[in-house]
């Protein structure tokens, strides 16, 4: 292992099909046409000195150390600005060359601390290479005016700015505009008094920098620099592997120093991020040594009793004892479990087929449940997969970008920064959002239309859409002659044509303006290629699979799908999310979508299981809850799901796991599910385990151990000790093998194996025979139902049973924010809490002086089965009559308040509409009180385990 | 489940309000009666079958009950 560093070419890739030739000190070289004449140079192995050029951003020719000749030309031009062309001759070295460079480093160094003995970037500093490479051996000049005595910005939490370091190259700002889209950083002043400053002359914490490391990444000085490198010292080995928060799935370089991890790099050949990062990817790994993290297995008789610390042998013993008691006393169907979405593939998978083969039933469930199941049924119905249609990279050639139900910039940043960088460069936007994300309106972004609908009103809007689409004659004829199913569209097209679809009839109901849906479904149909991007906006109502159907329907309509720049593309939560779908973690699907009393896959799973298998469906998590309070459910395995503080009215939730007679949680953290468990089993974070994940693309990628779990074993491990002591054996010894069982398993990972993603990096489904390489852009030739055709289904609105009332008038919508991860498990235990240390009630003006409220007042959010309470936070985010909370902290109750509505196809629940009223108090729900005194007991019976 | 009858009601009703944009109400009760076949667990599929039979179906809308009809558990 070596912390070799990616090459940097110095500027952009050109990815011009049209070749030039030229001659670079004699050498003969064929690039691209557009390529710069630097990255000409470094693509044979000549790296011309730069300091102010780095290949992630647009060349800038400010620092002038680049100069080449070029023979006929005139002058020294920067080799990062100049682009070849046909039959160019280039010197990059020569005395003359020699002599400029070193006059520029002279300079340079004039003005910068010579602590390079002392600095956190020696060994990793392109300003020190520079003078290593162009022979600087005095600095003549004795400045009068220095910037050595600049005052360091420690505010972020993660980097250091140090401006005494500063030359000035500009690779910051640029970063920030190109590769983030912030816009946060600017030159302040001119000539000598020229310095890097974010925002209005603000620090960095105040400013608009969200944080996400490419300034860092890009800084050749000290001048941004890690402040986990300041305090340790430079990485010695680096090792490549996968986020673990969002469903973009970033691939980074895990910089270690032994077991340590010093810093997480954004790898630039990762497919999905191509380099960048957000502030969780990028800095929010601390969590994975945080104090909190339980290293050793426990258990106990009642949660009333203090936990009791004991050998992983007698936990797994106990705990398979307890499965086979309470299916003993109460039948088969008594117990189940939960997969995990961020945990691996392979552990997905193990810990389904633990449920259907050692527990013998399908009560198997997993966290898509409450986000995007809804996607699955959706697209599997009528695309025939149950995943996005495209890979990340497609929306390049979008010409029309539809944003719905979705807020990338917070939920999925990387993939965010690649959106505003299409916008930036022409891409019409139509942004589907009751609020007004970022998207809408941020620097150099504007969207084309906003339709802000009033919550619940989706499936209207859709319909809308698809009725000016019928009616004003955009269908694609040829399209859906071509690829669809004729009577299923024929019966759709008669559906949407119907006048109460149009508009001005839906107008009443979403709230929008009907030239303004009229003009975005024309953008959308003629515009070129048009893209849909949607998230929990869509999925997380009671019409949830409804509008996913709509969005398919409307795509297959306007031949928007097929091919790069167009396509269907839900932007999944969690880090595995589709992942855990893959690996069957439904009650009614086994492995690959396919239904449990289907004869033939039935029937393979049971020969190379080895077993019997049942071929009915199983319960869902909501349904597993209500059996639990019905006496029929008893006991439960949850593989790193809070489902005590994630799923809706948790009041009822925390009330069924009172019920059960074992719950075993298998986490890295005492979480909210776990202090209503019976067992405790260790789990082991991202960095301890090997393994693959599938993002959002269904790119699968490579996860690698870099330290040891602390608690001795991967989960895949534990599941496989419990299944063991079930009586179900497993016997794998890597997870490569879990890997070889899936693809003999899932058609549409017959390709896929360990070997092939480590030569190819990652791989997108589907992966077999036809396609060995994976599969970037689906349903080119013909959909995946089984004859082939595209099926249309018809979507009537239906209102959501969550009416407002007078003493219920607000609805409440919920959300995400860039800083925190789900339920805040992790990013909770990280310096990110330093952007939002707590969830807050946004509310809009007019609402909030009808009530009196005053911004950071207390407020009750109350609803028909809960109350809790937020500081309110007065905004014009939302819009009047919509309130707006995250649940990324615990003591919230943000999901006390959320009902039992869900998706009629999947039961995801209806997380984005309650009918809430707001009002101004004193003190905490009476919930809240109750959750303080719960917790702290809680904490006190943990406590008890390691003092015992 | 009897307790949860009435989510099993809710559920069956909103299927049911899906499947009835067909116009044809053979084509709606079949996909109601294999949606709730093909993913209610026995123990939801059985409360809501002795509902029918028992409560005559009490509080399902007429598609709901004619596709539970013909539901096995």
């Amino acid at each position: 292992m070596s912390i070799d560093k990616d090459k940097d070419y110095g500027t952009p890739v050109s990815h011009s099909t049209d070749m030039v030739n030229l001659e670079i000190d004699g050498f003969k070289v064929t690039a691209p046409a557009g390529t710069s004449v630097m990255r000409a140079a470094a693509s044979i192995g000549i790296d011309i000195p730069k300091l102010c050029a780095t290949d992630s951003v647009e060349p800038f020719g400010s620092c002038r150390l680049c100069v080449v000749q070029v023979e006929g030309g005139r002058g020294l031009p920067a080799s990062c600005t100049t682009p070849i062309w046909e039959g160019m001759k280039v010197v990059t070295q020569n005395q003359k060359l020699a002599d400029v460079r070193r006059g520029v480093m002279e300079l340079y160094i004039s003005d910068h601390p010579l602590d390079c003995l002392t600095c956190a970037a020696n060994g990793d500093c392109e300003l020190q290479d520079m003078a290593g490479a162009v022979g600087l051996r005095e600095v003549r000049y004795k400045p009068v005016a220095t910037h050595l005595n600049a005052t360091k910005d420690t505010t972020n939490p993660y980097f250091t700015f140090d401006p005494s370091k500063c030359i000035v190259c500009s690779r910051c700002v640029r970063a920030c505009e190109e590769t983030q889209g912030t816009f946060a950083l600017t030159i302040d002043g001119r000539g000598f008094d020229s310095k890097v400053s974010p925002g209005q002359n603000e620090d960095f914490l105040s400013s608009e920098c969200v944080s996400c490391g490419a300034c860092v990444q890009a800084c050749p000085t000290a001048t941004l620099m890690e402040n986990n490198v300041i305090d340790n010292g430079q990485p010695e080995h680096a090792i490549i592997t996968t986020c673990a928060y969002c469903g973009v799935g970033c691939s980074f370089r895990a910089e270690m120093k032994g077991e340590q991890v010093i810093r997480m790099v954004p790898h630039k050949d990762g497919k999905a991020n191509h380099g960048h990062s957000c502030v969780k990817g990028r800095f929010a790994f601390g969590y994975a040594t945080h104090k909190d993290r339980i290293t050793k297995p426990m258990i106990r008789a009642s949660i009333q009793d203090p936990w009791k610390e004991v050998s992983w042998e007698e936990a797994i013993n106990h705990a398979a004892s307890e499965m086979k008691r309470i299916q003993a006393k109460y039948g088969k169907d008594s117990v189940g479990g939960a997969t995990s979405s961020r945990c691996t593939n392979e552990e997905a998978y193990l810990v389904q087929k633990l449920i259907r083969a050692a527990f013998g039933n399908n009560n198997v469930d997993t966290c898509a449940r409450v986000c995007h199941s809804p996607t699955g049924y959706g697209l599997k119905q009528t695309l025939g997969e149950s995943s996005g249609t495209q890979d990340f990279d497609s929306i390049m050639k979008s010409d029309v970008i539809v944003v719905m139900g979705a807020n990338p910039t917070d939920g999925h940043p990387v993939f965010g920064s690649m959106m505003k960088k299409r916008l930036r460069q022409g891409a019409k936007l139509i942004v589907i959002d009751p609020r007004n994300i970022d998207l809408v309106k941020s620097p150099h972004i504007q969207s084309d239309y906003h339709l802000k609908l009033h919550p619940s009103t989706n499936v209207a809007v859709i319909n809308a859409l698809a009725h000016v689409v019928v009616t004003e004659g955009f269908v694609n004829e040829n399209f859906v002659s071509a690829r669809c199913d004729m009577a299923s569209f024929n019966k759709w097209r008669t559906f949407i044509a119907d006048a109460r679809h149009s508009p001005e009839q839906t107008e009443s109901i979403t709230g929008i303006p009907a030239a303004d849906m009229r003009a975005a479904a024309r953008l959308y149909a003629t515009g070129g290629n048009a893209a849909f991007y949607y998230g929990l906006g869509v999925t997380e109502h009671s019409q949830g699979s409804t509008t996913v159907i709509g969005i398919a329907n409307l795509a297959m309509a306007t031949g928007n799908i097929g091919r790069e720049g167009v396509g269907v593309n839900p932007l999944r939560g969690q880090n595995n999310v589709q992942g855990s779908c893959d690996m069957g973690s439904f009650p009614h699907e086994l492995p690959g979508y396919r239904h449990v009393s289907d004869p033939a896959t039935h029937t393979l799973f049971e020969k190379v299981w080895n077993t019997t298998l049942s071929t009915n469906p199983g319960l869902r998590l909501p349904n597993m809850f209500d059996a639990a309070l019905d006496g029929t459910y008893k006991g439960m395995y949850i593989e790193g799901e809070d489902i005590a503080q994630s799923d809706p009215n948790i009041i009822h939730v925390h009330a069924a796991l009172r019920a059960m007679e074992c719950v075993i949680v298998q986490d890295i953290f005492l979480n909210e599910t776990a202090k209503f468990a019976h067992v405790f089993l260790p789990g082991a974070s991202f960095l301890e385990k090997d393994g693959t994940f599938t993002n959002a693309e269904r790119r699968i990628s490579p996860v690698r151990k870099v330290m040891r779990p602390l608690a001795g074993y991967a989960d895949w491990e534990v599941t496989q000790m419990l299944s063991n002591a079930l009586g179900y054996p497993m016997n794998y010894s890597h997870p490569s093998e879990i890997m070889d069982e899936i693809a003999s398993l899932i058609p549409t990972f017959h390709g896929v194996s360990y070997a092939k993603i480590d030569e190819l990096t990652s791989i997108q489904w589907p992966c077999d025979e036809n396609t060995p390489e994976g599969t970037p852009v689906m349903h080119t030739q013909e959909f995946m139902r089984d004859d082939g055709k595209g099926l249309f289904m018809l979507t009537e609105y239906v209102p959501t049973a969550e009416k407002v009332t007078p003493m219920f008038p607000l609805i409440l919508t919920t959300g995400r924010i860039l800083a925190h991860y789900n339920v805040g498990a992790q990013t909770r235990r990280t310096n990110n809490v330093a952007w939002h240390l707590e969830d807050v009630l946004e509310i809009h003006p007019h609402d909030a002086e009808d009530r009196g409220i005053n911004n950071h007042d207390k407020v009750s959010i109350k609803s028909r089965v809960g109350e809790t309470v937020m500081h309110a936070l007065i905004t014009e985010r939302v819009q009047p009559g919509v309130v707006y909370t995250t649940f990324h902290h615990p003591e919230s109750g943000a999901n006390v308040i959320t009902t039992e509505n869900s998706d009629w196809a999947t039961n995801c629940p209806e997380y984005k509409v309650t009918a809430v009223q707001i009002t101004k108090v004193m003190q905490h729900s009476e919930w809240q009180e109750g959750y303080r005194a719960f917790t702290d007991n809680q904490l006190d019976l943990l406590a008890q385990a390691s003092n015992a | 489940m009897s307790s949860n009858i009435n989510t099993l009601i809710r559920m069956a009703n909103d299927i049911s309000n899906f499947f009835n944009a067909d116009p044809d109400k053979e084509i709606a009760a079949e996909g109601v009666r294999n949606h709730i076949a093909k993913s209610w667990d026995v123990r939801m599929r059985k409360a809501i079958i002795d509902h029918l039979t028992q409560h005559n179906g009490e509080g399902l809308s007429p598609l709901a009950k004619t596709a539970i009809g013909r539901i096995t558990a």
